[in-house]
């Protein structure tokens, strides 16, 4: 044959690479070209000639009947193949996708999508790297192949690395079964091209395929033992889309594996090919100043040249990312981390958000929500109605799930009705359905969380989880993700509550979190799996809160006082419903050293105490000496009454019992002069208003028949020292002697 | 960090100085590693930038020489040193105390000049004339201001004959006379209005400064200041291995000087201290399990070594021994833990709380840190 077959072996998003093949495409004037694409992507190309498919976007494939198993091929800027796609296009050449279509790979399971490239792949570049004495081989692969080629020799340039990849392969052995299956495929495609009768065929794929695929291995593998292998392959219905992508997810940090950790600086390096250096400090300066954090322009150029300095130490001929940051580091940000941690994600990842066609094809997720929408009986409609669960049933569990989970992605189609109150416990559920529009803008902008509801309702879960910094939001989280039924989202919200629990948490915080992690151990979870994840989570928690429970009990302020007191008590409930003993045993421990010690807040020790006592921790005995000690004369007459207030504070029924205690406190208010009596008297009016009606009608009875003098303590307002006053005058007026009239008064009165 | 055990000082002495400078002491590693080093010296400068690194990473060279660590750690951050130094911004080293900010700058004033003992110390009472001059007054009034009755400071010792020269502690400085650096670094001069005249700086001459940002009542840098300077942050060290190391040779070269008899298994006391100091200073287990809080201290490893050497003498002078004839004493975990108590809880009430939530969360769990965990409880 005469045609020529020119293989560009490239790195992905290399933007070396991607300059290399655009010259390199100039040089051959190819009538075809093939990439290493899955060859049931090749509907979506035809969007590639688009004005409003703007990188950083991703080629979206999936299977039809189960979205969960897709595939995204995300394409920046500076990927090769992006350049070569808008080469083809922009000259009407032929493109050809080479690679194992997605409808026979192996399907790839769990919450996250499978991306593109297996991590075998860089394997053989490390082995390169580690000869040239480098510890990373993508690095290996900038410094050496794509800052050094002359663009004249470009043609020779591919043909090293086809030889380099060559040896390497022989050293690394036997390769993968999915491996051979894809290059027995690419030869396939290849072939096929050929038989065209195309006359300059260029190839751009991974560097690594770049051997198996070239014109001698054409010869080298037979054509029958190429189809034979790929023969006896189910094949599947599949779809292809383009999706916007975010310079963030092309990083290699979120988890796409032939992702690179640096896009931003990648597009740096594609945008300006001289001067790299003082181009990369400008925009460090320029983020730096927009956020007030420094960066003269005088400091650029000392900037500069220190990180030239050091790529000289270190031996490379121009100053890569590294250097550029250790420069950064010392000349622009003192040394301080802070600053330069501030930019970075800007600066090295860049915040760029892709856009596709608005014809291009809907995301998986919108199909996802409308298959279940579908199976679960749940139409959409744009008016609001009422919508009663019954969870014991299983469409209405699923719906339940349905709704909750899409909740947690931030399309509230399920809103709980006012009256829907924490009837937790009960097998009812009740909402209030309505769909708006802009939901449909919503689902896709999820998207690039899973490609299911389940899937993306737990990673986009996982992704503010990791964000949540405050305990009550985590707390607020656990009990949705848990109704949701996300079992992998709820284990990171439990380990983030952990982490905040434990990062500097105040006690109060910490006491809050108690009761609803309580909930959730007894109700929350119907199946009761979660449930042994929780327990060490409270277990954990207790044991901080009770380690700075007195010295927060001492510090509280009067204002916080109250709350505090309320967090105590709910969490001591909490804790004795859940009556683990171990635990409730250390934290009534903890409890009893509040009760005993006097430096706390009154308000605190009367709680613990009335803890103690309802729990028969303690016997009236020593609360008795105890409210002695802090209603004495000798103390403070407002901190008697914050005691009596806490005290008091779960109803006041334990007064009428405990005649002893009820002595104690009658003999305190009488005892008061009159400026202290004013002083403490709207609290103490406040502590037995909180009482109910017949508290304090049983309070006040036990008082009188405690003490039978009828000259102290009438309730009803009549004072009998005053009415006797008036008794001479009446006498006169009447004409009577006041100890008769007082006589027949009372004769009158206890008629 | 010294990783290199004290070479023995020059035997002719008859009464050995109590510290040699680090061109003395490493005399025969530099001379080693000029001899090896073919690669372009800036000038005024001994070694290569590069040769520099090597000395103070430890290497092995061409010739067999076994060049001893000197800084245990990032080699980027030595490498950002050297390369500032090679361009005309000062350097200041930054860290807490016990990084090893002065070991590193002196031997990288040594490495590179030759000469570690350009050094002016910053104290709340460090004048002007520490880096500027003075005037031998007998001479100033018999002859007027002359050269001769100009009494040099280190600084413009290090301007005129182009070499390194040190400032420790600059942030204790008082803030006019961190300013009067300002003059030298950006202008490299420095005028003598008296004389009529200026002392210029020759090539090689450059700054390294140390400061600790831990410090309270330190002058903080004024931003002038501060754009002068490149900055270099000597962290604690990463690596678990690492601190332990630092720690183990540290208190190994302590133990000897104090006359204090031990033994190996200290090692794991080490580990135990480090890890204690490690974890609550990073806000995390070392397992990545859970976070604990921070105390107030800086926890470094200079202060796990003086917990341990403290513990040794412990030990040593009232601990028991193994057998009635004597033997070693063993260090035991209630030798550590008054002192470890002590480094932990700087702030009476705060830290007493982290570290009782340490102790009750961490601690009691851990297999076979029952004795350790009981010892601290005491002590609280």
């Amino acid at each position: 044959m005469a045609a020529s077959l020119t293989i560009l072996g490239v790195r992905h998003h290399g933007p070396g690479s991607a300059r290399m093949v655009a010259a390199a495409l100039e040089r051959l004037q190819p009538d075809a070209i093939v990439v290493e694409l899955p060859a049931d992507a090749e509907p979506a190309l035809a969007f590639g000639g688009s004005a409003e498919l703007v990188p950083p976007v991703a080629i979206l494939l999936y299977l039809e009947e189960d979205p969960s198993s897709a595939i995204y091929l995300p394409y920046a800027e500076f990927s090769p193949e992006w350049q070569t796609l808008r080469y083809a296009t922009a000259r009407g050449i032929p493109l050809a996708c080479m690679d194992l279509p997605f409808a026979l790979q192996t399907p790839v399971d769990g919450e996250e999508p499978g991306l593109a490239d297996a991590p075998a792949r860089l394997d053989p570049l490390e082995e390169l790297a580690r000869a040239a004495g480098y510890d990373d081989g993508e690095m290996w692969w900038e410094r050496l192949i794509e800052e050094r080629v002359d663009e004249q020799d470009v043609l020779g340039a591919f043909d090293a690395v086809r030889g380099a990849m060559a040896e390497v392969r022989g050293d690394c052995g036997v390769d993968e079964e999915e491996c051979l299956l894809r290059e027995a495929h690419m030869r396939k495609s290849i072939r096929a091209v050929q038989r065209e009768g195309r006359e300059r065929i260029a190839v751009v794929c991974g560097a690594y395929h770049a051997p198996a695929i070239d014109q001698a291995a054409l010869k080298r593998f037979a054509v029958g033992a190429d189809n034979d292998r790929l023969k006896g392959r189910k094949r599947r219905t599949t779809v292809a889309t383009w999706v916007p992508w975010t310079n963030g997810r092309l990083a290699a940090a979120s988890g796409y594996r032939a992702g690179v950790r640096s896009p931003g600086w990648y597009e740096h390096l594609w945008l300006h090919r001289s001067e790299v250096a003082t181009h990369w400090m400008s925009r460090v300066t320029r983020l730096l100043r927009d956020r007030d954090l420094g960066g003269a322009p005088a400091q650029a150029v000392d900037a500069v040249r220190l990180a030239e300095c050091l790529a000289s130490l270190r031996g490379r001929s121009l100053p890569g990312l590294e250097e550029m940051n250790d420069a950064t580091l010392a000349t622009l940000c003192s040394g301080n981390d802070v600053p330069l941690r501030t930019i970075v994600r800007e600066l090295v990842i860049g915040e760029r958000l892709g856009a596709v066609p608005e014809d291009a094809p809907t995301v998986p997720l919108a199909r996802d929500i409308a298959r279940l929408q579908k199976s679960l009986r749940l139409p959409v409609t744009a008016d609001d109605r009422e919508l009663e669960l019954d969870l014991r049933k299983d469409n209405d569990r699923d719906r339940s799930r349905l709704l909750r989970r899409l909740r947690l992605l931030d399309v509230p189609w399920a809103t709980e009705p006012a009256s829907f109150g924490s009837s937790l416990g009960t097998f009812k559920e009740r909402w209030r359905l309505q769909w708006k529009p802009e939901f449909a803008v919503r689902v896709i902008e999820r998207a690039r969380f899973g490609s299911t509801v389940e899937a993306a309702a737990g990673a986009s879960v996982r992704a503010e989880a990791e964000r949540d910094a405050s305990l009550g939001d985590l707390v607020r989280r656990l009990n949705d993700v848990l109704l949701a039924d996300l079992p992998i989202a709820s284990a990171t919200v439990v380990r983030r509550i952990g982490e905040v629990a434990a990062s500097g948490s105040d006690v109060e915080t910490l006491l809050s979190a108690i009761p609803p992690l309580v909930t959730v151990v007894r109700y929350g979870d119907v199946r009761a799996t979660q449930g042994h994840h929780v327990m060490p989570l409270i277990a954990m928690i207790v044991a901080r809160a009770t380690a700075g429970l007195r010295p927060a009990c001492r510090q509280v302020s009067d204002d916080n006082a109250a709350a505090t007191a309320d967090l105590l008590r709910r969490a001591h409930q909490a804790l004795v419903t859940l009556a683990d003993d171990e635990l409730l045993e250390s934290w009534e421990a903890e409890l009893s050293d509040v009760a005993a010690s006097e430096d706390v807040h009154g308000l605190l020790a009367g709680s613990a105490n009335r803890l103690l006592l309802d729990r028969t921790r303690i016997d009236g005995t020593l609360v008795g000496e105890r409210m002695q000690r802090w209603l004495s004369a000798g103390s403070d007459a407002l901190r008697g009454a914050a005691w009596l207030d806490g005290f008091l504070a779960d109803g006041g029924a334990v007064l009428v019992h405990d005649a002893a205690l009820l002595a104690l406190v009658d003999g305190w208010v009488a005892g008061l002069s009159r400026e202290r009596f004013e002083a403490v008297l709207p609290l103490v009016r406040r502590t037995f208003a909180r009482c109910s009606s017949g508290e304090t009608r049983r309070i006040g009875a036990a008082v009188a028949s405690r003490d039978r003098n009828p000259l102290v303590g009438a309730s009803d307002g009549y004072c009998h020292e005053r009415a006797l006053r008036v008794l001479p005058t009446l006498g006169l007026l009447l004409g009577k002697d006041p100890a008769e009239l007082l006589r027949s008064t009372f004769a009158g009165s206890q008629a | 960090m010294t990783a290199s055990a004290a070479p023995t000082p020059s035997s002719n002495d008859s009464l050995a100085a109590l510290r040699e400078p680090a061109e003395r002491l490493f005399a025969a590693e530099l001379a080693a590693i000029a001899r090896t080093d073919d690669r372009e010296r800036p000038i005024g400068w001994r070694l290569s930038p590069w040769a520099v690194v090597r000395y103070l990473m430890g290497d092995t060279l061409a010739d067999g020489t076994v060049i001893t660590p000197k800084y245990v750690g990032q080699r980027r951050r030595i490498e950002t040193a050297v390369a500032t130094l090679a361009t005309d911004r000062a350097l200041l080293l930054l860290g807490v105390p016990g990084t090893a900010k002065s070991w590193v700058s002196e031997h990288l004033a040594a490495a590179i000049s030759g000469d570690s003992t350009l050094l002016v110390q910053g104290t709340a009472g460090t004048p002007e004339e520490a880096v500027r001059y003075g005037w031998n007054y007998a001479l100033l009034l018999a002859k007027g201001p002359t050269r001769e009755a100009l009494v040099p400071s280190p600084m413009m010792r290090g301007m005129t004959e182009g070499r390194l020269v040190r400032i420790e502690e600059l942030t204790r400085m008082p803030s006019d006379v961190q300013d009067s650096l300002i003059t030298i670094l950006s202008e490299k001069t420095l005028p003598i209005p008296e004389l009529n005249g200026e002392a210029r700086a020759v090539t090689g001459f450059n700054v390294i400064a140390t400061a600790n940002d831990r410090d309270r009542g330190v002058n903080e840098l004024s931003s002038a200041l501060k754009r002068r300077f490149n900055t270099v942050v000597l962290p604690v060290p990463e690596s678990m291995e690492e601190e332990v190391e630092i720690v183990r040779s540290r208190v190994a070269s302590l133990g000897r000087a104090l006359g204090l008899a031990q033994e190996a298994p200290a090692l794991e006391e080490i580990r135990r201290v480090v890890t204690i100091f490690r974890e609550l200073r990073e806000g995390r287990t070392e397992d990545g399990k859970s976070k604990v809080r921070s105390p107030s201290g800086s926890l470094s490893p200079a202060e796990a070594i003086s917990v341990v050497t403290n513990g040794l003498a412990l030990a040593a002078h009232f601990g028991e021994r193994p057998s009635r004839r004597g033997g070693t004493p063993t260090l035991e975990a209630h030798d550590i833990a008054s002192g470890m108590v002590g480094a932990i809880v700087k702030d009476p009430v705060q830290d007493t709380v982290v570290f009782r939530e340490y102790l009750e969360t961490v601690m009691k769990e851990r297999d076979g840190w029952k004795d350790l965990y009981r010892a601290c409880r005491e002590m609280l």
